[in-house]
């Protein structure tokens, strides 16, 4: 299975958006089917500031997002 | 004319209240067995009519049941009478269900007065736990989405079995640490069995329970089962398997 690149730059360029800074998140890919969930993890030890996107694989819009704290 | 009235009994319940082992106490002490119904007909003589009564009442059963409360106050079913009569837009079932117990200064542990069995455990049921959890969601400021911000503390277990706090320093916005404090599984030579920490911001651009990385550190230093986060409507507790279990707010608000 191809490793999900453009998803990851979509997330990316999300997280920029917002003003944070992707690099300081881990990144985890699962495959949904029809899309995939990316969840950023803080590098950081903190509790909450992560996130989780779905993105569509079809077009690479992100169909869902959730923000924790 | 007196009026009689009736509920309506949910498809393959019992005929029974739902709420059979609920008590409420009121001002001078007295206890006695919730009651949808007796409710129902408080409000009818209070001139209700029958059919709005039984609903309000009805759904005042449904706010004790979701509480999870082993006991209310007279004074809470009151207030939360007159946030569904009114629909005020402050009657959120989980901010109502936060006033139940309005007015219960005390919930003694097992075997201690009339109201039995305290429903909280673990560092839960030491009274400095639930007072600091309390100050760190009153210092969250979540009424104030510019000032709105995390706080936390350690829950440490003294060699007697007793629980202390040691409150973190405030975090930011959605986010706080403090994990590099502990040193061997231990902070100021205590050890470290537990911790919460706030959620103030609200739905829906917040997620209101434990978050990934909220779970990822309760399993990594072992807090699971005094793990909290405190929620705007909710208290949540992280599980040493890594399930979340819902508890009322009012196991941190009633002393």
């Amino acid at each position: 299975m191809p490793t999900p690149f453009k998803t990851i730059e979509v997330v990316r360029q999300k997280m920029q958006s917002i003003g944070k800074n992707p690099d300081d998140y881990a990144v985890e890919i699962r495959d949904g089917g029809s899309f995939w969930q990316l969840l950023l993890l803080p590098v950081a030890e903190v509790d909450g500031g992560d996130f989780e996107f779905e993105v569509t694989k079809a077009d690479f819009s992100i169909s869902d997002t959730k923000r924790f704290q | 004319m007196s009026q009689r009235i009736s509920r309506s009994t949910p498809a393959g319940s019992s005929g029974c209240d739902p709420q059979p082992c609920v008590r409420v106490c009121n001002r001078r002490g007295v206890f006695s067995p919730f009651s949808a119904d007796r409710v129902a007909g408080t409000l009818v003589r209070a001139g209700l009519d029958g059919c709005r009564a039984l609903t309000y009442a009805d759904r005042l059963a449904d706010l004790v049941e979701a509480s999870g409360l082993a006991v209310v106050s007279t004074d809470g079913i009151r207030f939360a009478i007159g946030e569904l009569l009114t629909d005020s837009g402050h009657g959120c079932a989980g901010a109502i269900a936060n006033h139940l117990a309005d007015g219960i200064a005390e919930i003694p542990g097992p075997g201690h007065g009339p109201l039995g069995e305290d429903p909280r455990k673990g560092a839960l049921r030491e009274k400095k736990v639930r007072e600091a959890m309390k100050k760190a969601w009153d210092d969250s400021k979540a009424g104030d989405p510019a000032k709105r911000h995390e706080e936390a503390g350690w829950i440490v277990q003294n060699d007697d079995g007793s629980y202390d706090v040691i409150p973190i320093s405030s975090g930011g916005k959605d986010s706080v640490g403090g994990y590099d404090q502990i040193v061997d599984g231990k902070i100021n030579g205590k050890r470290v069995v537990g911790r919460y920490h706030t959620h103030p911001n609200p739905p829906p651009e917040y997620e209101q329970g434990p978050s990934p990385a909220d779970k990822r550190n309760c399993e990594k230093y072992k807090l699971g089962g005094e793990y909290y986060v405190i929620s705007g409507d909710k208290l949540y507790r992280v599980n040493a398997d890594g399930s979340v279990t819902e508890l009322p707010k009012s196991y941190i608000l009633v002393n």
